[in-house]
C-alpha cells in the first residue's frame, strides 16, 4: 500500500487555495496513508520519497511542462535527489510552441487575495501616505515552467514517453501547417 | 614521413588511422601547392583554373583542405576588388534555361558537359551554398542527360554525385546535399513509369523542386526563428553563416531591437566580415575576441550559429570554436540555437573530436614560429547535442533529439 505525500497548496488555475488539504482528504478517503506537507517542506521531506507523479497544465513541444506553481521546485529537488519525476498527462495537453517562444505566456498573474486579504493590503497602503505608489508588492504567479532535463517520464492516455519523445506525438496530433498560427 | 613524426602526439587517437589513409590518396596528388595567403581576396575562378577535371584539393606540401580553400575563397575579406570579381562572376552566370536549351540545341557538338563545370558556375554566386550549387549542377546533368534508359540515367546520376563529392572531401554539407538529392529524386514512381521520357521529366521535376526548396531553406528558417528574438535581447554569434545573417537580416528589417556580439573567428576573422554585415543593418554590433565569450557571456541572452553538418546525434560541426561557446553557454544556462538547412543531415555519428575527416587551415600567428612548434590547424569541431537548445531548420524548429528521426525520413 503506498504512501502518499501531498503538498500544501497543490492548487489548479480557477480554484483557491488549500486545494493539497482538499486532495489529502480525498487520497484519505480512498483509504491511502496520506501525509500532508507545505510547499516549503519539499526540500526537506524529498529523500524520503520514491517517486513524484504531478500533473501538469500542458505538454510543450521540447517536453517541458507548464503546471502550477511550485512544480519546478518540486522538479528540482527530485533531480537532486535521483527521485523520479513522473507527468501524467493526456494527449489533449499537448502543444506544439516552445517555451522560448515569447508568443506563450509562461505565467499568468492571479489575484494577490490568495496571500493577502484585502483589508491587511491596505494598511500597508497606509504606511507610505505622502506617495501613490504602493510600498508592497504582491506577486501571485500561478505557473511554473518545468524543462525536460528534469522530467523522466510522460504518462499519457496511449502510453509512457520519454520527454525527447513527446515531439512525436505532437507531429501526430497537430499538423505541420498549424504550428504558426 | 615528416607529417608522421609530427603527429606522433594523435597517435591514440582512431582518427590518426583516418588521417593515414588520407594521407595516401595525397601521396597520388599533383605538386603545385596552391598556398592561398589569407590577406589578399582570391577571385574564385584562380583557385578553380585547372586542367583536371577532378582538382584533387589537398596537395600534399601544404596540407589546407579544400573545405578551406573554399571558405577563403569564397569568403574572403569583403574588400571593394572582391565585390567587383563577385559581380563579374554573377554577371557570367549561365540561367538555367538558357543553359538548358543551349544544351538541348547543341548537345552533340562542344565540349561534352562537365558536372564540375556547371557545378563551379553556380559557385561563382557568392550567395549560394556550395549544396545549393551542387544540387543546381547535378539537376543540369539529369536535363543533358543522352540516357536513353532509366538504369543509364541513374548511373550517370552517381557518377556525377561522386565526382561532385570528390572534389572536396572534407565538406559535409556537400556529401550530404548531393546524398540527399539523389534519394529525393530517385524516390519516386515515376521511375516505374512505362514511357523514359515522361519519367525523365519527373526526375527533372523533382531535381529543380528539390533547387528550389534547398535555395528557399535560409528565407524559410528565418522565418521560423523570428519568433525567437525578442526586443531588447542580446545574441552571440559566432562564424560567419549566411544563414544567421538572414536571421539577423529580417529581424531588423522587422524593427526588432537587438544588439549583437560578434566573436572575432581568428583566423578567419568571420567576426569582422559579419560584423561589417550588421552595421550596415543598423544593428549594434560588438566584437569580441574569441576568449572573451566567457566574461561577456552573461550579458548575452542567446547564441546563434550555423552548421557545417548536422550529425546523427543531433550535434553539429561547424567552425572552430563552436564546442567551447556552447559548453559556456550551456553552464550558464544560455540557449544554443542552431540555423542549418535540411540538407546538411548527414549520415555520420562523430564519437569524439578527432573523428572526423581532418580539415585543416593555415593560421598565421604574424611572427615566425620556431620549426619545432606544432600547431593545431584543425578548422571545424563538433558540438554534442546535450549542449544545443534548438535548431531551425526548414523541416521545422526541431530539438536535437528529432534529428535522427528526420534523418531516417529523409534517407530512407
Amino acid at each position: 500500500m503506498p504512501f502518499f505525500i501531498a503538498t500544501d497548496s497543490f492548487n489548479n488555475l480557477a480554484v483557491t487555495r488549500y486545494q493539497g488539504h482538499c486532495f489529502a482528504k480525498d487520497l484519505s478517503a480512498e483509504g491511502f496513508r496520506t501525509t500532508l506537507i507545505t510547499d516549503s517542506a519539499v526540500f526537506a521531506m524529498i529523500s524520503r520519497v520514491n517517486m513524484v507523479v504531478v500533473g501538469a497544465h500542458t505538454v510543450m513541444a521540447n517536453g517541458g511542462i507548464i503546471g502550477p506553481v511550485g512544480l519546478n521546485m518540486l522538479a528540482l529537488a527530485a533531480k537532486q535527489h535521483g527521485v523520479p519525476f513522473v507527468v501524467v498527462a493526456a494527449t489533449h495537453k499537448l502543444c506544439p510552441l516552445y517555451p522560448e517562444n515569447p508568443v506563450v505566456r509562461l505565467n499568468e498573474l492571479k489575484s494577490p487575495s490568495d496571500l493577502l486579504q484585502f483589508g491587511e493590503f491596505s494598511e500597508c497602503m497606509e504606511l507610505a501616505p505622502d506617495s501613490s505608489a504602493c510600498v508592497l508588492n504582491v506577486v501571485n504567479p500561478a505557473f511554473d515552467y518545468v524543462p525536460p532535463q528534469l522530467i523522466n517520464l510522460f504518462i499519457t492516455d496511449i502510453g509512457g514517453h520519454n520527454p525527447s519523445f513527446m515531439y512525436r506525438l505532437i507531429a501526430d496530433y497537430y499538423s505541420a501547417d498549424d504550428f504558426i498560427l | 614521413m615528416k607529417e608522421q613524426t609530427t603527429r606522433a602526439m594523435w597517435w591514440r587517437s582512431p582518427s590518426f588511422i583516418l588521417d593515414n589513409r588520407q594521407q595516401q590518396p595525397n601521396d597520388t596528388a599533383r605538386g603545385d601547392a596552391l598556398s592561398i595567403p589569407l590577406s589578399s581576396p582570391l577571385p574564385p575562378s584562380t583557385t578553380m583554373a585547372d586542367p583536371n577535371p577532378n582538382p584533387n584539393p589537398n596537395p600534399l606540401t601544404d596540407k589546407i583542405s579544400a573545405y578551406y580553400q573554399t571558405r577563403a575563397a569564397h569568403h574572403g575579406v569583403v574588400s571593394s576588388d572582391w565585390l567587383a570579381q563577385a559581380q563579374a562572376a554573377v554577371g557570367h552566370l549561365p540561367e538555367a534555361d538558357d543553359d538548358a536549351s543551349n544544351n538541348d540545341q547543341g548537345a552533340p557538338s562542344g565540349k561534352p558537359f562537365s558536372v564540375i563545370d556547371e557545378f563551379n558556375n553556380w559557385r561563382k554566386q557568392p550567395d549560394l551554398a556550395e549544396a545549393v550549387a551542387a544540387i543546381r549542377a547535378l539537376a543540369a546533368v539529369i536535363r543533358n542527360s543522352q540516357a536513353t534508359t532509366m538504369m543509364e540515367l541513374e548511373i550517370e546520376l552517381k557518377k556525377a554525385s561522386d565526382s561532385l563529392k570528390s572534389w572536396d572531401t572534407t565538406s559535409i554539407s556537400l556529401t550530404a546535399g548531393c546524398d540527399l538529392f539523389m534519394r529525393y529524386v530517385t524516390r519516386t514512381s515515376a521511375l516505374e513509369y512505362e514511357d523514359f521520357n515522361s519519367a525523365k521529366t519527373r526526375l527533372i521535376e523533382r531535381a529543380e523542386k528539390f533547387g528550389e526548396i534547398s535555395y528557399k531553406a535560409r528565407k524559410i528558417i528565418a522565418m521560423l526563428s523570428q519568433d525567437f528574438i525578442f526586443d531588447g535581447c542580446t545574441i552571440l554569434v559566432h562564424g560567419f553563416s549566411r544563414v544567421v545573417l538572414e536571421v539577423l537580416k529580417t529581424a531588423a528589417q522587422s524593427k526588432k531591437l537587438f544588439r549583437v556580439f560578434c566573436t572575432e573567428g581568428r583566423p578567419d576573422r568571420t567576426g569582422l566580415r559579419l560584423s561589417n554585415e550588421l552595421a550596415k543593418l543598423d544593428v549594434p554590433v560588438k566584437l569580441l575576441i574569441d576568449s572573451a565569450v566567457a566574461y561577456s557571456m552573461d550579458e548575452v541572452d542567446m547564441v546563434f550559429v550555423g552548421a557545417d553538418g548536422v550529425v546523427e546525434s543531433g550535434g553539429i560541426i561547424n567552425m572552430m570554436g563552436t564546442y567551447q561557446i556552447a559548453l559556456v553557454a550551456h553552464s550558464m544556462n544560455k540557449p544554443v540555437y542552431v540555423a542549418a538547412e535540411s540538407y546538411k543531415f548527414a549520415r555520420l555519428y562523430p564519437l569524439d573530436q578527432k573523428d572526423m575527416g581532418p580539415a585543416l587551415r593555415p593560421i598565421e600567428f604574424g611572427v615566425p614560429i620556431p620549426s619545432k612548434v606544432e600547431v593545431e590547424t584543425s578548422a571545424r569541431d563538433y558540438t554534442p547535442p546535450q549542449y544545443l537548445t534548438l535548431l531551425f531548420t526548414d523541416l521545422g524548429v526541431l530539438t536535437p533529439s528529432v534529428v535522427s528521426d528526420e534523418l531516417i525520413q529523409l534517407y530512407l
